[in-house]
């Protein structure tokens, strides 16, 4: 994802400056990505482009993208996902005599082919981007015809994938080009000035008019004309498609849900599918990097260290492979027994994480391999790891992380099951059945959610009036415990612990009263026997004892006050059948208590500090 | 070039069957939820995101007086009368009378919500190219709602009141834009499912998501929990300058108090509770948590009423106790009247026992009492006791649980 913004203006007809508009717009779409942010504008004929790696605000503040002159401009902020975050790689991108400048969300699938064509006309790239080919292919095509928009239109037509396009030049100074197939693109009619935009509240505090551009559309704005046609060349009229918002800038980006964490949670099916299609070599490069480790330690913080406890779980139960999971803030402790030998696996989602950071380099200082796992491609983890796996989450605004969660732990699922085939634990056969049973998850995760949402919100009315809470597993659901016990701490402010269900009757039990809420994780696997003993001890003592439950379950559902049940899963994926239900527990419980889950008090997206 | 608005339809005509005897004599919109009728949450919350295009499709000329009277000056409210009965129909008048082309939002007027859910459909739709959006709440009890499910993010059918194995608990959450070609689906005598699902199939239908405040207000015991949804969001009190509270009243907690309420000395009122307008609360009488007591209501000297709705120009007499409990329109309870509203154990009533502990409810419901129904000094009435519309009990009797 990545977020793109143009402005063509009548001089005068805005007081603020167009650039600033522009990169206030950015601000707005930053939820669409952030590691790369640039911006390109018309000033006497010629194009100016100042772009950077990094955050809007850094980019701002060493490269003056504000006082970027010029009426006509465009913006770029991008999310990476084929070619790293660089100055080069920043958009917008420009032909060979920088006459044409493009800003362009989505992925150029045929881009290759294009590239090699235009290389061998001569052309000379300067980034790794699929987005460079369109400044190249429009050159390219002016060298047969004489009008610019043809020329657009023909590049336009060569393209596969998806794309949101914007285009300046020189040929044609007061306008901005564009083109839409499969990602978002809107027209905002201003008076004297119009836009375009990947989203509405980029430029809402400037017009409330607009149009959304249709798949296969392309078309042109300058200050005072909006021209749209269709894939054959024929002009539409877009007078009746004007729609006028009325509704708060802040709500667009949610497209449809109250909230981004409600979003995410719902967006963990899409994640989960992603991450698996873009689970590559690497998977396999980890596992024989594990295999040759003497240790694996693995380090994270926060949730993900939840997810390092999962794997933790596998690489023990299916790998045949110990490892030693800590929280990296206290990596002081293993400083003088790391080797060489040694692998650490870190995990971050935004690849800053600090204390994780800290950890990568101690290790890394006493010659051990570094692998990291993170969502953020290129981030500081991963530029100083030797190897990296990125899961495919897409950004997440949400301070609570939910659908990073789930995508780690499907892919530290799949490192373990190839590392179990390579050391021997598991044979062809039962890798490729793990490995079916993993491809499921999306399914499962969208399953899971679908059925237990509307029980858990009615719940949650209960839940709500609690001070404390335990949240209870065994095996494979102790992490999960955890996980679910720190989103209801961190969103609904309500004190949760979680602990492996035999550890209760050693202290915990003692707080236990009546109606002392205690959430048991309840999977179906070799712990299910004693996990019953577990639920009567608590209920012994009037505890609301909150059960999730394997469909068609009996004899725990009875034990319990409340019984959510989610979908029959393989094992393995477990984690990743409970982890939703517990996500919005949370969220509703926190919704119950009237607070706002995207913003919890004293919590930081990432923590970048010590 | 001049910004088009979404043409709104909603939906109030319909006999409210189900919520019999309250509707009896009055349509169901108009009964009163914390000061407003049913229609006006709908229509206030259209009005707060802008939209003022709206066609109301009703079936009973009362509606039509009151939407006039109240929302005639400040929305383009046009009134069409459905002849026939169903959804299909109504939504067919509805865009016929409106003359819309493109895309229609459907709205129910017996849905009780935030205006933020209105927002999130208009949002989703307004910010995604896709032809339609449905409004999805997940509820636990779901059983008399169409159920939604959905695939890669895309709804991909709803399957009508469910009763088997659960598959999804999104239910449909009564807010829609659809392409106004859904009556030609109507024409060929499809349902709204059926037509639904078609245009799942053929066109690009989304969710949006609510997981606030929803109720959609069908049964009797739905408007308490109604009343409840809306009390709690009172955050300070509003007591107006033309109430009278004796000065030996107390009055504690968020509290509405509108014109002309008349607090007698004594009277102890514990918040969040609302005392509509030309009210009379005598003296020494309890109104505890989450009452509504509704314009011209009379509450009886000693009288106790919790989590109740008392229907505009009720009365309770002296002394009685009433729990949980519906008082229709210009119904009376006479004096020493008792409604006993804690459910034995196994007593299933639906939608209104959201979590049921085994071996106790939590949920609670006392009495249902229609329309004009009188009940004599000194009657006692079992829970969930339905006192049907214009009936008279006499005095001493004891009601027993009636099936509605």
């Amino acid at each position: 994802m990545c977020g793109i913004i143009g402005i063509c203006s009548l001089k005068d007809a805005v007081s603020t400056p167009p650039a600033l508009i522009i990169r206030r717009g950015l601000e707005k779409l930053e939820y669409r990505g952030y590691d790369s942010v640039g911006i390109a504008s018309i000033h006497d004929n010629k194009i100016i482009i100042r772009k950077g790696k990094g955050k809007i605000r850094e980019v701002n503040a060493h490269k003056r993208l504000d006082g970027v002159p010029g009426l006509v401009v465009i913006g770029h902020t991008r999310w990476a996902t084929h070619g790293r975050p660089s100055d080069e790689n920043a958009h917008p991108h420009i032909d060979c005599k920088g006459e044409i400048a493009v800003v362009h969300n989505g992925i150029i699938q045929n881009y290759y082919q294009l590239k090699q064509y235009l290389e061998e006309r001569g052309h000379r790239f300067r980034s790794e981007t699929d987005t460079e080919v369109i400044p190249h292919l429009i050159e390219e095509g002016l060298k047969r015809s004489r009008c610019f928009f043809e020329a657009f239109r023909e590049a336009v037509r060569k393209l596969k994938g998806s794309y949101a396009l914007g285009v300046i030049t020189v040929f044609e100074p007061d306008k901005i080009f564009f083109a839409r197939k499969d990602s978002p693109l809107i027209v905002g009619l201003g008076n004297g000035y119009n836009f375009i935009a990947s989203d509405i509240p980029a430029f809402l505090d400037y017009t409330r008019k607009i149009v959304v551009v249709h798949d296969h559309e392309i078309g042109y704005i300058s200050p005072h004309e909006v021209y749209f046609e269709d894939i054959n060349g024929r002009s539409i009229s877009i007078s009746n498609r004007i729609r006028l918002i009325d509704w708060t800038p802040e709500m667009a980006a949610k497209a449809g849900y109250p909230h981004f964490m409600l979003k995410e949670i719902h967006e963990q099916p899409i994640a989960l599918a992603n991450t698996l299609r873009g689970l590559g070599v690497e998977v396999e490069k980890a596992a024989e990097i594990l295999l040759n480790a003497e240790r694996v330690f693995l380090a994270a913080a926060g949730t993900s260290y939840h997810a390092c406890l999962v794997a933790d779980y596998l690489m023990s139960t299916v790998a045949s492979k110990p490892t030693i999971p800590f929280i990296s803030s206290e990596y002081k402790k293993y400083r003088n027994c790391v080797t060489e030998r040694d692998v650490l696996l870190a995990v971050s989602q935004s690849g800053e994480t600090i204390d994780t950071l800290m950890a990568v380099r101690n290790f890394k200082n006493r010659g051990a391999t570094i692998i990291s796992l993170s969502n953020v491609i290129e981030s500081a983890i991963p530029r100083e790891s030797d190897l990296t796996i990125y899961t495919r989450a897409g950004p997440e605004i949400g301070v609570a992380a939910t659908k990073t969660f789930t995508t780690q732990v499907l892919s530290l699922a799949a490192i373990t099951v190839n590392l179990a085939f390579l050391n021997g634990s598991i044979d062809r056969m039962e890798r490729k059945e793990l490995l079916d049973q993993l491809s499921y998850a999306p399914k499962i995760a969208e399953k899971s959610i679908m059925v237990t949402e509307g029980i858990i919100r009615e719940f949650s009315r209960e839940l709500s009036n609690k001070n404390n809470a335990y949240y209870l597993g065994r095996g494979i659901g102790v992490p999960v415990a955890m996980e679910g016990a720190l989103k209801l701490k961190e969103i609904a402010y309500i004190h949760a612990e979680a602990y492996p269900a035999g550890e209760s009757k050693h202290g915990p039990i003692a707080l236990v009263e009546q109606g002392f809420p205690v959430l048991f994780i309840i999977m179906d696997d070799n712990n299910y026997t004693h996990i019953l003993g577990n639920i009567e001890e608590m209920s012994a003592r009037d505890a609301l004892t909150i059960g999730i439950v394997p469909e068609g379950d009996k004899e725990a559902s009875e034990k319990l006050t409340m019984v959510i049940k989610v979908p029959r899963s393989p094992w393995i994926t477990s984690p990743i059948t409970y982890t939703p239900p517990l996500q919005l527990l949370a969220y509703y419980v926190c919704i119950e208590r009237g607070y706002d889950p995207d913003k919890p008090r004293n919590l930081a997206k990432t923590v970048t500090v010590e | 070039m001049i910004g088009r608005r979404l043409k709104t339809i909603v939906l109030a005509g319909g006999p409210g069957i189900n919520m019999r005897p309250l509707s009896d004599g009055i349509p169901k919109v108009l009964l009163k939820v914390a000061g407003k009728s049913i229609i006006d949450y709908p229509l206030s919350s259209l009005k707060e995101t802008g939209i003022t295009d709206i066609t109301v499709v009703i079936s009973d000329k009362m509606v039509e007086e009151y939407i006039e009277s109240k929302w005639g000056r400040s929305l383009d409210i046009s009134i069409v009368y459905q002849e026939k009965k169903g959804i299909e129909e109504a939504i067919k008048v509805g865009i016929e009378a409106s003359n819309v082309r493109e895309n229609v939002m459907i709205v129910y007027g017996d849905v009780i919500t935030s205006t933020n859910a209105y927002s999130v459909v208009l949002d989703a739709y307004l910010s995604t190219n896709v032809d339609g959006v449905v409004l999805t709440v997940p509820l636990g009890q779901y059983e008399t709602y169409g159920i939604i499910l959905w695939e890669n993010g895309l709804l991909k059918k709803i399957v009508e009141k469910p009763v088997t194995p659960q598959e999804s608990s999104m239910a449909v959450g009564g807010v829609f834009i659809l392409p106004v070609d859904i009556r030609d689906h109507f024409e060929r005598g499809h349902t709204i499912t059926e037509a639904l699902n078609i245009m799942a199939r053929e066109r690009k239908i989304i969710s949006a998501f609510w997981s606030g405040i929803w109720i959609d207000v069908g049964f009797p015991w739905d408007i308490l929990e109604a009343n409840r949804l809306i009390l709690r969001q009172i955050r300070e009190s509003r007591i107006s300058s033309r109430a009278t509270i004796e000065n030996t009243a107390v009055i504690k907690g968020p509290i509405v108090v509108e014109d002309n309420a008349y607090i007698d000395h004594y009277a102890v009122i514990k918040g969040p509770a609302y005392i509509g307008p030309n009210t009379f609360i005598g003296m020494g009488s309890f109104i505890r948590e989450f009452t509504s007591v509704e314009e011209g209501a009379v509450i009886g000297a000693h009288a106790e009423a919790r989590r109740c709705s008392l229907q505009p120009e009720s009365s309770i007499g002296s002394s009685a106790f009433i729990g949980d409990t519906v008082v229709g329109y210009k119904a009376s309870i006479g004096p020493n009247v008792v409604t006993l509203n804690v459910l034995p154990s196994g007593v299933k009533i639906s939608r209104v026992t959201p979590i049921r502990v085994r071996g106790k409810s939590i949920a609670k419901l006392g009495g249902i009492i229609g329309t004009e129904a009188k009940v004599g000094a000194g009657s006692i009435l079992y829970p969930g006791a339905v006192i049907r519309a214009y009936s008279w009990i006499p005095p001493l009797s004891i009601i027993e649980r009636e099936e509605l």
